[in-house]
């Protein structure tokens, strides 16, 4: 079965097959400067968006993503695993990096946009935008206030888009409890938003 | 019947990706009509939400930067195909050197490593192309069982010695069947080696005879030894009831010594009282005879 990764960001589709993702492993870990460019032209924006969702700041996410990276150049001779296994332990560094981060902060991990991403969609009126701007904000509110392990699998789901199987495996749950999580987090959110129209 | 939670991922998936609708996912699952609409209306928002865009000024330094790091880390696997058939056939070719040269070395045929010693000897003789050749390795082999026999004998594993022996006479026939097609000089030579063998050989059968009747030998005195350490102790023990018995006699033997004395002192005096009586019976007898004649001559 031909497995394939879609990346999807704003404008901009990256396609790996599987195939292609193990080879590209594969000879990063034999210190390949291109497959290393490759794994990283796959991955930065899931990474940088799975961070930006877990810290709220892009500045702050930028640098989590750069250290991120340069962590996995570092450690990628210890990877012991090929082709799929690598989205796991890539997203494992971004989770251990954020958990770190909000340690030598003090701080509890919860999600706080300090600013909502911007929309690429250029043909919607600044009416359409505010009101899309509106329903974003309170959505991301609605999504800090939920558990922490709630708002990891509705990140690494609907934001960073991988798979239930890919989630359990970095959130460390079986996949019924990552998809009992969704549930709850989903009908959390939804009576929240439905609170705030009443 | 599917769980709320796996329908809910299910339909998630499919929206996300598009393959699905809202509606489709609610007609698909009726009897979770409510529920479901509720969580894949949350669902329908957050794939509209637009993700952050990180600045391309930073994208593009962070992959010059993970680049040179690359350069940079000392990665294990690093070498190149090449150099790791080299390295490898390298490893292999050392390991069978080592093991061919310590197998070549064994003259013990209970060796692990005797029956590889014997498999490099046929290979040295498939790669012999002429008789001569077969004949030198033949030769040179036969001197080899030739000193795994003195080994075997010498450490007495006598059990190795026939089939070495053997080996070492099926050598030498194989050997001297091309042998001819030697030089002149060779075959003198060789022949010399032969006969060189075949006398150490039999040197090595007389010393093992002899050494077998020395040991003979040896276990006689060994046995005598034994035999007479066996009855020493009984000796000693007869000896020593002797002396006690001794210890135990002599006082009444120096008493009945006393009383012999006194008795033939006692038949001394005897025999000389008899003596006399008897020279006084011989006198009265003659008296006696001298009166019986005088009578006579009376009458």
């Amino acid at each position: 079965m031909l497995f394939f990764c879609v990346y999807i960001t704003d404008n901009l589709i990256t396609v790996l097959s599987n195939k292609e993702l193990e080879r590209a492993v594969k000879e990063a870990k034999k210190g390949s400067q291109e497959a290393m460019a490759k794994l990283y032209d796959a991955f930065v924006e899931k990474i940088y968006t799975y961070v930006y969702y877990r810290v709220g700041n892009p500045a702050e996410a930028e640098d989590l993503t750069e250290e991120v990276f340069l962590k996995m150049v570092e450690k990628m001779r210890y990877f012991k695993g090929k082709g799929h296994a690598f989205i796991n332990w890539l997203f494992t560094i971004a989770k251990n990096s954020v958990t770190s981060y909000y340690r030598s902060k003090a701080r509890r991990e919860t999600f706080a946009l300090s600013e909502i991403p911007e929309s690429s969609t250029a043909s919607e009126s600044t009416e359409e935008r505010f009101l899309r701007e509106e329903g974003s904000k309170e959505l991301y509110e609605g999504i800090s206030q939920l558990t922490e392990e709630q708002q990891q699998v509705i990140i690494l789901r609907f934001f960073s888009h991988l798979s239930t199987s890919d989630v359990s495996k970095i959130v460390g749950k079986s996949e019924g409890a990552v998809k009992a999580l969704q549930h709850r987090a989903l009908i959390s959110l939804y009576k929240k938003l439905a609170r705030r129209e009443k | 019947m599917k769980k709320l939670e796996e329908v809910i991922d299910y339909c998630s998936e499919k929206i996300r990706k598009g393959e699905l609708t809202l509606e489709e996912c609610l007609e698909k699952f009726p009897e979770y009509k409510d529920e479901l609409r509720r969580a894949l209306t949350v669902v329908s928002l957050l794939t509209q939400l637009p993700s952050p865009r990180m600045s391309s000024t930073f994208k593009e330094n962070l992959r010059e930067k993970v680049k040179k790091k690359t350069e940079k880390t000392q990665f294990a696997g690093a070498l190149p195909f090449q150099k790791k058939v080299v390295a490898l056939l390298a490893a292999v070719f050392l390991l069978s050197v080592t093991t061919a040269t310590l197998a070549v070395n064994t003259k013990d045929p209970q060796s692990i490593l005797y029956p590889l010693k014997l498999m490099v000897e046929k290979a040295k003789l498939s790669f012999a192309f002429t008789p001569a050749q077969r004949a030198k390795l033949h030769l040179y082999f036969a001197s080899e069982r030739l000193d795994e026999l003195k080994l075997a004998v010498s450490e007495g594993r006598s059990e190795y010695a026939a089939d070495l022996s053997q080996a070492f006479a099926e050598e030498l026939k194989e050997a001297e069947k091309s042998y001819k097609e030697l030089p002149y000089a060779e075959q003198i030579e060789f022949q010399r080696e032969v006969l060189k063998l075949l006398k150490e050989k039999g040197d090595l059968i007389k010393k093992k005879s002899l050494g077998e009747r020395e040991k003979s030998e040896e276990e006689k005195v060994e046995e005598e030894e034994s035999e007479r350490k066996a009855v020493e102790p009984k000796e000693k023990e007869g000896k020593e009831i002797r002396s006690e018995e001794e210890e135990i006699v002599e006082p009444e033997k120096t008493e009945s010594y006393e009383e012999s004395t006194t008795d033939e002192l006692q038949e001394e005096k005897t025999h000389i009282k008899s003596e006399e009586e008897d020279e006084v019976k011989q006198e009265e007898s003659d008296s006696s005879d001298k009166e019986w004649e005088s009578h006579d001559e009376d009458d």
